[in-house]
């Protein structure tokens, strides 16, 4: 007789992790399906998380009670906060991993939760029963039955890596690709596109003079990702940066018709912000140089990445190309960066929990929905792994909005728009850019996790007491009013911000664009305030948080009126049982599209690409009229 | 709502009433079969050609009425995107009338009021500024009027916003590169890369360019509106200073009662005509002075209110009235809310000692009131010159050649307005040297009012914009 489980996840990549870890946490028994247990958790191109927008993903996945922002923290080797210059809005933490730590911390994690078992082997076929997904069965013939499958193959389905002109099957270098899955799959009625991303070479450390290259050390002391994480300890490694200069464009333009992406080798569709280092020779002739990134691959390896430096050319090539390099004159290559093409589903298959819409039980998360990035697959890996437990209990989908995180943004994107390129995230994708902080993912987030049932007690806990402490300090600056006498004068005027002419609350000070807490605490001070006090009992974290809640207030109401009206659209809600094709003065178009994605509110068709405002008027008019019909309808007496 | 959008619909196309020509559309999936019950063409043909004029006779059953032309449009290549059916008959009300009548009899309904252009915008065929325009076109009042509809219908209003889009995408991908691409440029990560985001100052450069371009479109509303809307031009003076001959001459007939008794006009009246191309509605009030009859009273007081909403008051004075006429007049003019053109009228029984001493004397109590304008409303001299200069008065160069530039709707002079503010305010965080998802929180609001206007999808060109112009990605 078949196993039994609630959830199986198809794969053990950073969407898998999250997936199974979250159904786990809620209950539900889960198992975990990978084609090698020794890269659960790997980190198949760039040894980092975060990043602008990404690193507010990974806040976003830690408040839900994810694991990335502790495996990183754990493991990593240098931490940056990056735009410290601009606005809290805009920083977002980014981090350099040991790789195999990060893999093996990351596996642990997978092993030793309860109710969650690993499995080594690869999906053969979906099993299906009555229309729904029942479970699959894998390569050896064993079956598992699951009423919800989360599927995260990440870019090994059809898999095709290229070196040059060399094509070799495979999902990563050295490893197989599931070629059966995507017959399934269009089987199911499922819409198929193909991707292309690449990687960079990799180089002996030991063949790189560093000497000569300029070095980007980390922040000390660092801030961690997780709101879990105490403290980074661990001892910080320095990356180094070299650009490219005209011998090294000369030595790719010489043998671009060597390129897959450019011989025609090739017709996925790449990454345009991640492009191969040929894409950004070809496409700016003018720049003369471009930046490379050197990073360490982790403490006990002589690996070295390449960052910036993505290509698919032949082997040869790319030996010859690097050479060019300040610093890499002498360079060993350990792997050669390559391109690798696969298949992935639309993302518009899928309703907003991330199950599919054609095969109930099915979800899908990661690049099998056309993303790229660790972090945007961490982020969807948890909420379809949070949404499989709920389909199961017949509960409602968690989904979250375009205001409350970036998840949101991301799958609200994914399944409205589709992606016409592997989709990677933006804080520019983001309308509530301000309120969608690395400072408040908790305040956002950590409820719903609660509530849902994948955050522990313990880390709830921790965020009450915090919160406490930062909504003290808020209301005080708020409430406190400070009145221009000589010594507030002075100390205005010492920290370079003009004079304050009449009473001010002490919030008003901190505003301005010059002042910070030390101007607010000196003030405050001149009346013997508790500001100061206030502030030496906050950790960094609240600290981040108050101050940004404080300076960007107004700008909050700005951006709440600006998309008021986008708000009120996403309330109108669209009748699950519409029928496109009597909504009249559509057109074949809009009406195609429509049908495609099936949005669930106004807001979300009016996102839709093609579909007009014309059209959106048409929609809204019908769905007002149907509505009033029913009520009039309901409301004239039975004859 | 379904049944009543999908039917299919008739109207005359060309002004009712006797003309040489009258024009019946139809549209809608049943306008072939209407046609072929109402229409035979002259030579048998099995199906009815598309997109050509086809000869034939209108019929009443075995009975033919008229001879013309049909036309006949294949959907979706017609103007509303459904199948559409001209029939161009004789412009008699009896022949339109039972073409009316047997298309209805034969299914169709009556369009209402813009509904062929509402189905156009709705499936896709025009913009809603088109769309807007093809209404201002039907309902120009003057040639310029519908000049400058006609140029929003060819998409050169849209020219002139593109200018404005291009910049603010500009701008917004220089600012969304610099936050999130912070390793690729940000100072201190190694020597400067060439192709690095625009600075503070830039920014700040490109919002000034922005706002004189919006600037001009907001300016240019003054005379859109007036040659859309028409402009009120209320005709001021003391009683018998020759306000309603004014009007009548300006009209070129006999609308308002004159007569040589003061207070004949005891009410405001009302009439349009042509200015220069604009569409000037002329308020013959009564006359404004103090007086004890209660009916006079109000007269004048609906004529102070007639001045108060007008965009131009036409103060009229009597030439041989003497000093005080022309003292009340400035002084009433200095009270009125509005542009004012002083109008001494009554040439013909003037005598060229009272013109001097009359252009002396307001040359004194009013230095600012620009050149005065002779006329005589009884025989017409100077009314062309008059006529000229309240077109002056009211519209720039643009507005007075109906240019292509010209906002002419209160919609989108809002949209632009508030555009203008957020770029305003985008420039003044930039020169402040704020931090730049500040500046973007108001670039967001210029684009979201644009967008509205334009129909766009900021998101993608702002993608667009950033990888096209930026070599980004490590």
């Amino acid at each position: 007789m078949a196993v039994s489980y609630d959830v199986i996840v198809v794969g053990g990549g950073h969407a898998g992790c999250e997936a199974a870890l979250a159904a786990a946490r809620m209950g539900a028994r889960t198992m975990m399906l990978t084609m090698n247990l020794d890269t659960v958790g790997l980190m198949s191109c760039n040894p980092a998380i975060g990043g602008l927008a990404k690193g507010v993903l990974v806040r976003e996945v830690d408040a839900l009670g994810g694991e990335m922002a502790r495996a990183i923290d754990a493991t990593g080797i240098q931490f940056r906060m990056l735009n410290t210059k601009k606005g809290p809005a805009v920083q977002a933490l980014r981090a350099q991993a040991d790789k195999q730590r990060y893999r093996a911390y990351m596996k642990n994690a997978v092993e030793s939760r309860a109710g969650l078992d690993l499995k080594q082997g690869m999906v053969q076929r979906l099993l299906v029963e009555n229309g729904a997904i029942a479970g699959l069965q894998d390569h050896f013939g064993e079956t598992w039955e699951a009423k919800a499958v989360v599927l995260t193959p990440g870019t090994f389905t059809r898999g095709l890596l290229h070196y040059g002109d060399r094509k070799v099957e495979g999902g990563r270098a050295g490893e197989g690709s599931a070629n059966e899955l995507t017959k399934q799959l269009v089987s199911f009625g499922f819409a198929i596109g193909r991707m292309k991303t690449g990687t960079p070479p990799r180089l002996d450390a030991k063949s790189i003079d560093f000497q000569v290259l300029d070095v980007q050390p980390g922040d000390d002391p660092p801030l961690p990702f997780s709101y879990r994480t105490r403290a980074i300890e661990q001892e910080q490694m320095p990356c180094w940066i070299t650009y490219t200069n005209p011998g090294t464009h000369e030595v790719i333009r010489e043998n671009i018709e060597r390129a897959p992406m450019y011989n025609g080798q090739i017709d996925a569709i790449g990454v345009r912000y991640c492009p191969s280092i040929e894409d950004k020779i070809m496409r700016f002739e003018g720049k003369q140089e471009h930046q490379i990134f050197l990073e360490p691959e982790g403490r006990e390896t002589c690996e070295i990445y390449v960052n910036g430096l993505s290509t698919s050319l032949p082997v040869d090539v790319q030996i010859r190309m690097l050479r060019t390099i300040k610093g890499l004159e002498r360079a060993e290559m350990m792997r050669p960066g390559y391109a690798v093409e696969y298949d992935h589903v639309e993302p518009t298959e899928l309703g907003p929990s991330l199950m599919t819409k054609k095969m109930p039980g099915l979800f899908h998360a990661g690049q099998i929905n056309g993303t790229t990035g660790y972090e945007e697959a961490a982020a969807q890996g948890i909420m379809a792994g949070i949404n499989a437990v709920h389909h199961l209990r017949g509960e409602e989908p968690v989904v979250l909005s375009r205001e409350e995180a970036y998840i949101g943004v991301l799958i609200d994107d994914l399944i409205t728009k589709g992606t016409a390129e592997p989709y990677r995230m933006f804080t520019s994708r983001a309308e509530h850019r301000l309120l969608l902080r690395h400072d408040n993912a908790d305040f956002r987030l950590m409820e719903l996790g609660r509530r849902v049932g994948s955050l522990d007690e313990a880390a709830w806990r921790a965020f009450e007491k915090k919160a406490k402490g930062a909504q003290e300090a808020i209301e005080y600056l708020e409430t406190t009013t400070v009145n221009p006498k000589p010594d507030v004068r002075s100390a205005m005027e010492a920290a370079g911000s003009r004079p304050l002419k009449k009473p001010s609350a002490l919030a008003d000070i901190l505003r301005r664009p010059e002042a910070g807490p030390e101007l607010a605490i000196r003030v405050d001070s001149v009346d013997e305030g508790r500001f100061g006090e206030i502030w030496e009992g906050l950790d960094r974290e609240s600290r981040r948080y108050v101050l940004a809640e404080v300076k960007y207030k107004e700008y909050f109401e700005r951006e709440y009126q600006q998309v008021h009206h986008l708000r009120m659209a996403d309330r109108v809600k669209i009748p699950e049982s519409i029928s496109y094709s009597e909504v009249g003065h559509l057109t074949a178009e809009v009406r195609q599209r429509l049908e495609q994605i099936r949005p669930k509110t106004l807001g979300q068709a009016s996102r839709i690409s093609g579909v007009t405002p014309a059209a959106v008027a048409v929609l809204e008019v019908y769905i007002r009229k149907q509505s009033g019909n029913s009520r009039e309808e309901a409301a004239s007496p039975v004859s | 709502m379904r049944d009543f959008e999908r039917e299919t619909i008739v109207a005359l196309s060309t002004p009712p009433g006797r003309g040489a020509i009258a024009i019946v559309r139809l549209s809608g999936a049943k306008s072939l079969p209407i046609l072929e019950g109402i229409f035979t063409p002259r030579k048998k043909r099995s199906a009815f050609p598309r997109g050509r004029p086809v000869l034939g006779r209108f019929v009443d059953g075995a009975q033919a009425f008229d001879e013309g032309l049909a036309l006949y449009h294949q959907a979706p290549d017609s103007v509303t995107g459904e199948d559409v059916v001209e029939m161009h008959c004789h412009g008699g009300p009896a022949v339109v009338g039972t073409i009316l009548r047997l298309a209805r009899e034969m299914g169709a309904r009556p369009a209402v009021e813009g509904e062929f252009t509402r189905r156009a915008f709705l499936e896709g065929k025009i913009d809603l500024l088109q769309a807007e325009a093809v209404a201002d076109l039907v309902t120009a009042q003057t040639e310029k009027a519908a000049r400058a509809a006609l140029n929003h219908l060819e998409g050169r209003l849209s020219g002139a916003l593109e200018e404005v889009w291009e910049k603010i995408v500009e701008a917004g991908a220089h600012i969304e590169a610099a936050i999130d691409f912070p390793d690729e440029f940000e100072p201190g990560a190694g020597p400067s890369v060439s192709g690095a985001p625009m600075g503070s100052a830039e920014l700040a450069d490109l919002f000034a360019e922005t706002e004189t371009a919006l600037g001009r479109l907001i300016e240019s509303y003054r005379s859109g509106r007036i040659l859309r809307e028409g402009a009120r031009a209320a005709i001021l003076g003391r009683p018998n200073a020759g306000k309603s001959t004014l009007l009548n001459a300006l009209l070129g007939a006999d609308r308002a009662i004159t007569s040589e008794i003061p207070g004949t006009t005891r009410d405001t009246v009302e009439e349009v005509c042509d200015f220069g191309g604009a569409p000037v509605r002329l308020i013959d009030t009564a006359g404004l002075r103090d007086t004890g009859d209660p009916v006079e009273l109000e007269g004048t007081e609906r004529a102070r209110k007639a001045a108060g909403e007008a965009d131009i008051g036409l103060m009229v004075m009597d030439l041989t009235a003497g000093d005080d006429e022309i003292r009340w007049a400035v002084r009433e003019a200095g009270a009125l809310d509005c542009q004012n053109l002083f109008v001494f009228n009554k040439m013909d029984k003037s005598t060229h000692e009272m013109k001097t001493r009359a252009l002396a004397l307001l040359n004194e109590s009013a230095p600012d009131a620009g050149e005065p304008l002779f006329i005589s409303a009884l025989t017409g001299e100077g009314i062309p010159e008059l006529r000229e200069e309240v077109a002056r008065v009211l519209m720039d160069e643009d507005g007075l050649s109906g240019a292509e530039s010209v906002l002419t709707r209160e919609r989108h002079h809002g949209q632009i307005a508030k555009c203008l503010e957020a770029v305003r305010s985008a420039r003044a965080c930039a020169e402040g040297e704020l931090s730049p998802e500040l500046v973007a929180v108001h670039l967001n609001e210029a684009q979201t009012a644009l967008a509205e206007l334009l129909g766009r999808d900021y998101g993608e060109a702002l993608l667009d914009r950033i990888f096209s112009t930026f070599c980004i990605g490590k």
